[in-house]
């Protein structure tokens, strides 16, 4: 755990998304889980694209594709936006007020059982 | 990586987020490693910080735009093929507020953990949460060094209002974090339960 902000390395993050800071999927959430359409794997562009369509072959959240790519969360919902554009990612969102109590029995018996 | 079947399909996969918040140095990142069924993993968000003209140190300086990155570690549990649990562990301190609607945007709840030593430094999150409606916990860490304090001190320290669960733990022992995660799980069925009409 870091806690101290601290400015951006050399190389700017955003230069991967052409200097935009905002995603054209405004409403993804850290945890938002993404996954690759089928066969569309090769509509990727460029290598961060790839990479992203590659990891998300199961559902996975943009705070682990942040992890695994070593990039900032804003720039993967950046490269995730451009992707659901080109028909190539879809994006798995739940309205947390639509988290039922069987929801949540589930999760507290997951958690009882760790 | 995801555990989650192997093809895609049409199936819609729910992921919630829990935040665990709390001073430098208060055991959310052995919290979350606690919980999580994968060695936490670190995320950077970026942002754009405007100084407030004020430095650390109360002195005035000048009004600044910067950008800056804040790593935060998170972990995951995979309830079942549909259902997955994200805890991000989080700053609890004033001068991280300018994360936080990011933080808590579509969170379901929040562990707040207490270091007695410095308990100001939940002030600001517990605050917020509060003034955001966001159901939250609050775990008092007892190290071994510390005097116990008395929850309802602790309570009044925060001004916590009757409905915030508040109790002691340990950071390091796994079984307390699953406790004091299952004392927000079981907050949130008394909330939900609550709002369906009778």
């Amino acid at each position: 755990m870091q806690d101290t902000p601290r400015p951006l390395g050399l190389i700017r993050p955003f230069i991967l998304t052409g200097g935009r800071t905002s995603s054209t999927r405004s409403g993804l959430r850290w945890e938002t889980l993404v996954e690759t359409l089928a066969d569309r794997a090769r509509l990727a562009k460029t290598t961060e694209q790839r990479t992203v369509l590659s990891l998300a072959g199961r559902p996975i959240s943009i705070a682990e594709l942040s992890a695994y790519m070593h990039l900032p969360t804003q720039v993967v919902a950046i490269l995730v936006g451009d992707l659901v554009d080109m028909g190539a990612i879809r994006i798995h969102q739940t309205d947390p007020v639509e988290v039922e109590l069987s929801a949540l029995t589930r999760m507290i018996e997951r958690v009882r059982a760790l | 990586m995801s555990v989650l079947s192997d093809k895609p399909s049409n199936r819609h996969v729910t992921a919630v987020k829990f935040v665990i918040a709390g001073g430098f140095g208060v055991g959310k990142t052995t919290f979350v490693g606690a919980i999580s069924e994968v060695e936490p993993l670190t995320t950077e968000a970026a942002m754009t910080v405007v100084a407030r003209g004020v430095d650390d140190h109360g002195a005035v300086a000048g009004t600044a735009k910067t950008t800056t990155t804040v790593a935060m570690d998170f972990g995951r549990l995979t309830v079942d093929d549909t259902l997955v649990m994200y805890l991000f562990g989080a700053p609890g301190q004033a001068r991280f507020t300018f994360m936080w609607d990011d933080l808590i945007n579509g969170a379901l709840g929040c562990v707040v953990l207490v270091d007695t030593r410095r308990v100001e430094d939940c002030f600001a999150a517990v605050d917020y949460f509060e003034k955001k409606g966001l159901p939250f916990v609050v775990g008092v860490n007892c190290f071994d060094s510390t005097a116990r304090y008395p929850l309802d001190d602790v309570r009044e320290a925060l001004g916590l209002s009757p409905g915030v669960p508040v109790f002691d733990m340990d950071a390091r022992n796994k079984a307390s974090c699953r406790d004091a995660l299952l004392v927000l799980l079981e907050l949130l069925v008394t909330r939900l339960s609550s709002k369906v009409p009778s």
